[in-house]
């Protein structure tokens, strides 16, 4: 059975000889199960070469160009496990000072120009696209309220494990336009557009 | 050096063992989306994938000088990438289902290949029925119908017996087949 798959699977992917190839589909006219069975592999195939993709793309390449100038040489398990407390730090600072800001501050909502700070429960969720983002380490606070205030932003999850945020947009925004803005300050390292 | 479309990966690593960063940069767009899509095929995560993507492709630069040109470039280079994701999953604390037997018959009747059919052509139904399948079985099925990719291939770069991979691409199959005739009579 699994010889007959494999070269059911060859026959799918157009890897046969001509008389292989020839050969089996004779074996298929005559097996009505064998044909059915194509049928599947050939629409699998199909759909998986057709299933599309959005890899990081240029953001990716100059990612991976920054890691090899900075010529780091530390295995990536190491730089995994060092990194972790950083965006957790960058996010405790930022929780923090949005706080204090709503406690102390001349409550800015009113002047128009708050910081967005949305509940982490009991609103239901805005329908605009969500891009990821990653910070520099040395990222302020200030920079991260002033780069998610461009976009009229706000961060809905994370940190992940490895630094990754989920900011939401505003419905009806451009995810493309935001995602190019946010790329434009120094200090955020990569943001990916669903 | 005129990294042309032309080069083969063989001379892309030559030049990148030498320092060579256009090389690189040939290497990446010419191999990024192939890397990618076998990560999300194993992990499911666009998060994890682009990180682990950028570890496989520094990973590769830092090698280049180790290739010895015993097997393909990208079956080499998805080696990497397997073995970024199972040191990924050990970090986590999962399981890297090295528990799973390929050799185990399956009792469950057969399913009905024309509704499995039907399913298979429906990208929502099909991604669903994926999404169902253990990342071991959907790995496989990646590799086979997307890479085209011949089983010695396969068991290269998942370092287990050509055997092994036969086995689990047939039960991926028939798994992934009870999976949309299911989908198809529920809907």
């Amino acid at each position: 059975m699994n010889k007959t798959d494999e070269q059911l699977n060859l026959w799918a992917n157009g890897r046969l000889s001509e008389a292989e190839r020839l050969a089996f589909e004779q074996q298929m006219a005559q097996d009505p199960a064998l044909a059915r069975e194509a049928k599947f592999a050939m629409a699998l195939r199909q759909q998986l070469q057709d299933e599309p993709a959005t890899p990081p793309g240029e953001l990716g390449l100059a990612r991976l160009q920054r890691a090899i100038r900075a010529g780091r040489q530390a295995p990536p398990n190491v730089q995994l496990r060092k990194n972790i407390w950083k965006p957790v730090a960058i996010a405790a600072c930022l929780m923090v000072a949005i706080q204090t800001g709503l406690l102390l501050g001349p409550e800015p909502w009113r002047q128009n120009n708050a910081i967005d700070v949305r509940p982490a429960s009991g609103e239901a969720a805005t329908a605009g696209p969500r891009l990821q983002i990653v910070f520099e380490p040395t990222a302020s606070t200030a920079d991260i309220q002033a780069s998610l205030r461009s976009v009229n932003g706000s961060i809905v999850a994370g940190p992940s494990a490895l630094g990754i945020f989920q900011v939401q947009l505003p419905k009806d925004s451009a995810a493309d336009e935001a995602a190019a803005r946010l790329r434009e300050f120094a200090f955020v390292d990569e943001v990916i557009a669903p | 050096m005129d990294t042309s479309v032309q080069e083969t990966d063989e001379q892309l690593l030559d030049a990148m063992a030498a320092g060579d960063m256009d090389a690189m940069t040939a290497f990446y767009r010419r191999h990024e989306t192939r890397v990618y899509r076998y990560l999300m095929a194993k992990l499911n995560d666009s998060f994890v994938a682009a990180d682990l993507l950028n570890e496989v492709m520094l990973d590769v630069w830092r090698s280049a000088t180790r290739f010895a040109g015993r097997a393909k470039v990208t079956t080499w280079m998805l080696g990497i990438a397997n073995n970024k994701v199972l040191t990924y999953w050990r970090k986590q604390g999962r399981r890297e289902f090295t528990e799973l037997d390929d050799n185990l018959t399956d009792e469950t009747p057969a399913a009905d290949l024309e509704q499995a059919v039907a399913a298979v052509q429906d990208g929502d139904r099909l991604r669903a029925g994926m999404q169902g399948l253990s990342p071991p079985h959907r790995e496989v099925l990646h590799l086979v119908f997307f890479e085209e990719l011949d089983y010695a291939d396969i068991a290269n770069i998942l370092q287990v017996p050509e055997g092994t991979v036969k086995s689990r691409v047939y039960h991926a199959k028939n798994l992934l087949k009870k999976q949309l005739a299911r989908a198809m009579r529920s809907s």
